[in-house]
């Protein structure tokens, strides 16, 4: 008996090794490749780059000198810029192959041939939306020997020159994990990529807010609400002011539901998040001074990108140099042939979101509402563009398959009531040369980087900042901004069945926002609404133009006219909240009423002592601001009840820059909370019982405050996931100086700046940056996060980029020569 | 020993060539044929001191074996020590499984007292 026992386990174990060795079982990956102490993922224990290494790239004119620096940034030396391309492909490949892989395949909806069904809703948004679609199309559209498609071939051949000579103990880690193997890498993936950087940046849906919250309260209502401009007007352009304008007007009370906006909010896109304040941006800072406002007498410039923060990150860091051509340092973003924000010998240039609406939506008229294929324009039937896309999964086996359509304005989609909407979105439109950024780091003059870039950079609208040795500085919001027909704009959805509803082109270069060498010394955008609305017309909804860190910046810029890189760096983690110090007073106020009426609380009183005791400044160390910002969160809950349908969700939340406006107004009907029937809150009301209920629900959450439980750094500490989300691999509870509406929004969890840099620019450059992560893609190296502590701290490196090999002592080098690649 | 020994040998080599599941089965089915007393535990000591060793020049060659062990057995829900145990463990089921299949098929031919024995001369009335 016992050995029948045995046997039958030996011969479980013999089989269920085996099987779960190749192939895994369910949520277990193949096991043999995994444990394989040679070939498996414990070959991703080595993670040191090796002192000296050669590689071979195909197509290569002449041998590229990489040298890493202590730092582990690659210097590429090469004799062209294609080889330069070539190379760059090959480092980042190198460092970041799986970070590589896994963005193409978001991008490109090609998920579920690694995760199964489970990814099945975010390979269908990208491919419904037509981004696949779009960059496969641009991609085909490039005329053989355009100098585009030259460097994405080059590109490849760099990356797929790794990938070739790859061996499996190189896999990194996630590969294993996955129970996936390397894909080689296609030109097209980084059409996917700058498409899904579209969709990540340009993605507004102006038209959801402000329909949805009309179908409520009506048109009149919802266009106070959700107004085309800010009331708090500091723009990117400067207005010549020299500070910043309330425009508040008097909201409306709730009106009738409108009875169109009912009707066309099934035609809306995907609902954006919205838990409380209006939904966190991927915001962004970038300033620049002139030299006669600082205190060496040459221009500064500070970039600071806030994006999603993941492990590895977004930006990886590197140099480039062709002698006479090319000599620019910064960072790319892993599949992009170029530095994206960077400097020259000449210029340093750094990028913050537009937030234009850039997106329309269309009713269409469509021959058979079950299936569709032609919809009507100008009174004639039109075919409809058809493509089939299939979603495969893990083995190739069918897992979907969509028929999408397209009318000429771009992809058509069903709406919940089973009517038809397209959508026109700048995104789509074959309007970025992904060259561009090569192109602009030949610039000399700031004015030649923003030409440069106006010619060849249409989608996500960026607000460009550049200055350049001579002292330029300058700003241009970038991109293609459509001209809509008279009497139109983009938060309404057209009616599709009329070309004159179509855009008309897109604004010249004259109207762009923008500005050169402005009076004041120094210009700045941190998203607020580039163009002061006196002047101006629609280029997106208020919403998207978040005032706060533009109002404090343009302060501290205001305020010195000496300026330092230091100080620069210093602003870049400033703890002051322009927010707070907007709303703080109103609920003090708001208690110092109540206690002159006699209706104070002890809750209250202790409440809003304790605020007003706050410096408004978000440090680690404080314990008020967690006050404040649950404070905020009741407010608006209890502000815009009206938003919140019976039992459901709000289904939009106007800008703090409405709800202060609305803070003038005591008595207005907008206070009242619907939910309470027997009494008629006005204002202070409604403040205070906000900041009691906030403070309370603090007791009830972290302790009483004496406990310590408060503390921002531990309440308001921000995550860097690992892009698959493993624990293991992130880097969670940091600890960060900064609070939402701060100039260093990383607190409020997940993004937060994503590259900060400093430049000097003079007889010499000087740089300074740093970013939360590491070179290194893989878990295991000591590359991989070292640089979060520093960037915790608001610290920057120098940032060396030498003019030639002499200069550089390296701490690895590689040397690239021409041949095909193959494995060691 | 000195089997056991050879066989570490073979499955470091097999594993090198990339045949880290053919390597340990082959091992085990060698052993289990050809040397039957204990094929099972010799196997097994085969796999694990094959893999095991592997992981020891790795860490001694100044591979991050410790760091790594800990990082991926957290992602993966395990403690920092148990992915070492199991990769030792692999290689050593796969093994002395083969070799006490091995051994029951030839002890048909040749039967003995108990796997893992010496086979059992047949006893002829005298």
């Amino acid at each position: 008996m016992r050995r029948l026992f045995l046997t039958a386990l030996a011969a479980a174990g013999l089989a269920g090794g085996s099987w779960l060795g190749v192939r895994g079982a369910g949520q277990v990956p193949p096991l043999a490749p995994l444990l394989d102490p040679v070939n498996g993922a414990w070959g991703a224990a080595r993670t040191e780059l090796p002192t000296n290494a050669e590689a071979r790239i195909p197509n290569l004119s002449a041998p590229v000198d990489v040298r890493y620096d202590r730092r582990g940034v690659p210097h590429i030396f090469a004799a062209t810029e294609a080889d330069a391309i070539r190379a760059l492909g090959y480092v980042v490949a190198r460092d970041r192959l799986f970070q590589l892989e896994v963005q193409a395949r978001a991008a490109s909806g090609r998920l579920t041939e690694w995760a199964g069904s489970v990814a099945l809703p975010a390979d269908q948004e990208m491919r419904r939306l037509g981004l696949p679609a779009s960059a496969e199309a641009h991609r085909a559209s490039l005329p053989a020997g355009d100098r585009r498609r030259a460097m994405l071939d080059a590109y490849a051949e760099g990356v797929n020159a790794w990938i070739d000579a790859l061996r499996p103990a190189d896999w990194p880690i996630e590969y294993r994990l996955l129970g996936a193997r390397p894909a080689r890498w296609s030109p097209v993936n980084t059409m996917h990529l700058f498409a899904r950087m579209g969709w990540t940046l340009a993605f507004g849906s102006s038209e959801r807010s402000r329909v949805a919250v009309a179908a409520l309260v009506g048109d009149t209502a919802a266009e106070a609400l959700f107004p085309p401009h800010t009331p708090i007007v500091e723009p990117i352009q400067p207005n010549g002011e020299g500070r910043p304008r309330y425009d508040f007007r008097p909201i409306p009370p709730p009106g009738s539901p409108s009875a169109v906006a009912n009707h066309v909010t099934a035609f809306l896109p995907r609902a954006l998040p919205d838990d409380g304040e209006p939904r966190p941006s991927f915001a962004s800072n970038n300033w620049a001074v002139a030299p006669r406002r600082t205190a060496a007498g040459k221009a500064l410039l500070a970039g600071d990108p806030h994006l999603d923060m993941s492990l590895p990150s977004l930006w990886y860091e590197v140099h480039l140099v062709v002698p006479g051509t090319l000599d620019v340092y910064g960072v790319t973003i892993p599949g992009a042939p170029g530095i994206i924000i960077g400097f020259t010998r000449d210029v340093a240039w750094s990028f913050t979101n537009t937030g234009a609406d850039v997106l329309d939506l269309y009713a269409e008229m469509v021959d058979d509402p079950r299936d569709p294929r032609k919809y009507q324009l100008d009174g004639a039937w039109m075919p409809l563009a058809l493509r089939i896309e299939t979603y495969r999964g893990k083995h190739g086996e069918e897992l979907a398959v969509d028929t999408l359509r397209f009318t000429h304005r771009g992809p058509l989609s069903r709406s919940t009531d089973g009517r038809w909407v397209s959508m026109r979105w700048t995104v789509l439109a074959a309007e970025l040369n992904q060259t561009v950024f090569l192109d602009a780091a030949r610039a000399t003059t700031a004015r030649d980087f923003l030409d440069i870039m106006a010619d060849g950079f249409g989608a996500p609208a960026q607000n460009m900042i550049v200055a350049d040795r001579r002292g330029t500085i300058a700003i241009r919001s970038t991109g293609r901004f459509p001209i809509r027909p008279a009497g139109t704009n983009g938060f309404v959805i057209q009616d599709g069945s009329r070309s004159a509803n179509d855009w008309q082109g897109y604004w010249p270069l004259e109207r762009y926002p923008q500005s050169f060498d402005p009076p004041q010394g120094f210009l700045a955008s941190a998203n607020q609404e580039p163009l002061d609305p006196r002047r101006s017309e629609y280029l997106g909804l208020d919403n998207d133009f978040d005032p706060w860190r533009a109002l404090r910046i343009n302060r501290l810029l205001r305020s010195d006219s000496a300026v330092t890189p230091e100080t620069m760096r210093l602003w870049q983690t400033d703890p002051g909240s322009e927010r707070a110090e907007a709303f703080v007073p109103w609920f003090v106020h708001a208690a110092d009423a109540a206690r002159a009426r006699g209706r104070s609380t002890p809750a209250l009183d202790s409440a809003a002592s304790w605020l007003a005791a706050w410096d408004r400044r978000y440090v680690p160390g404080d314990d008020h601001a967690v006050l404040f910002e649950a404070a905020m969160r009741q407010l608006v809950s209890r502000t815009w009840d009206e938003l919140t349908p019976d039992g459901g969700r709000r289904v939009a939340t106007p800008s703090s820059a409405v709800l202060l406006g609305l803070l003038r107004d005591s008595a207005s009907v907008w206070w009242d909370d619907h939910r309470t029937s027997d009494v008629v809150e006005g204002r202070d009301a409604i403040l205070a019982a906000s900041l009691v209920a906030a403070h309370d629900s603090l007791v009830r959450r972290f302790g009483d405050r004496a406990a310590g439980g408060w503390r921002w750094g531990a309440v308001g500490a921000t995550r860097i996931m690992h892009l698959l989300g493993i624990p293991a691999f992130s880097e969670r509870g940091i600890a960060v100086q900064g609070g939402p509406g701060t100039l260093n929004p990383a607190s409020t969890g997940g993004h937060g700046p994503s590259w900060r840099m400093v430049v000097e620019l003079g007889d010499s450059v000087r740089a300074w940056g740093t970013y939360p992560g590491g070179q290194s893609g893989n878990p295991i190296s000591a590359r991989y996060r070292d640089r979060i502590p520093l960037w915790r701290q608001g610290a920057l490196d120098t940032l060396f980029a030498p003019r030639d090999t002499a200069s550089l002592a390296p701490s690895s080098r590689l040397r690239i020569v021409p041949g095909v690649a193959r494995r060691p | 020993m000195k089997v056991v020994l050879i066989a570490a040998a073979a499955i470091v080599l097999g594993t090198w060539l990339g045949a880290s599941v053919v390597t340990p089965v082959g091992a085990g089915l060698v052993i289990g044929f050809g040397w039957p007393r204990h094929a099972a535990r010799r196997a097994a000591a085969a796999g694990a001191l094959a893999w095991g060793g592997l992981l020891v020049v790795a860490a001694l060659r100044g591979d991050a074996v410790a760091a790594l062990g800990s990082t991926l057995g957290a992602a993966i829900g395990l403690p920092g020590w148990a992915l070492f145990i199991v990769t030792i463990l692999y290689p050593a089921i796969l093994a002395s499984s083969a070799a006490w299949l091995a051994h029951l098929v030839s002890r048909r031919r040749t039967p003995s007292i108990h796997p893992g024995a010496p086979a059992r001369r047949e006893h002829r009335p005298t």
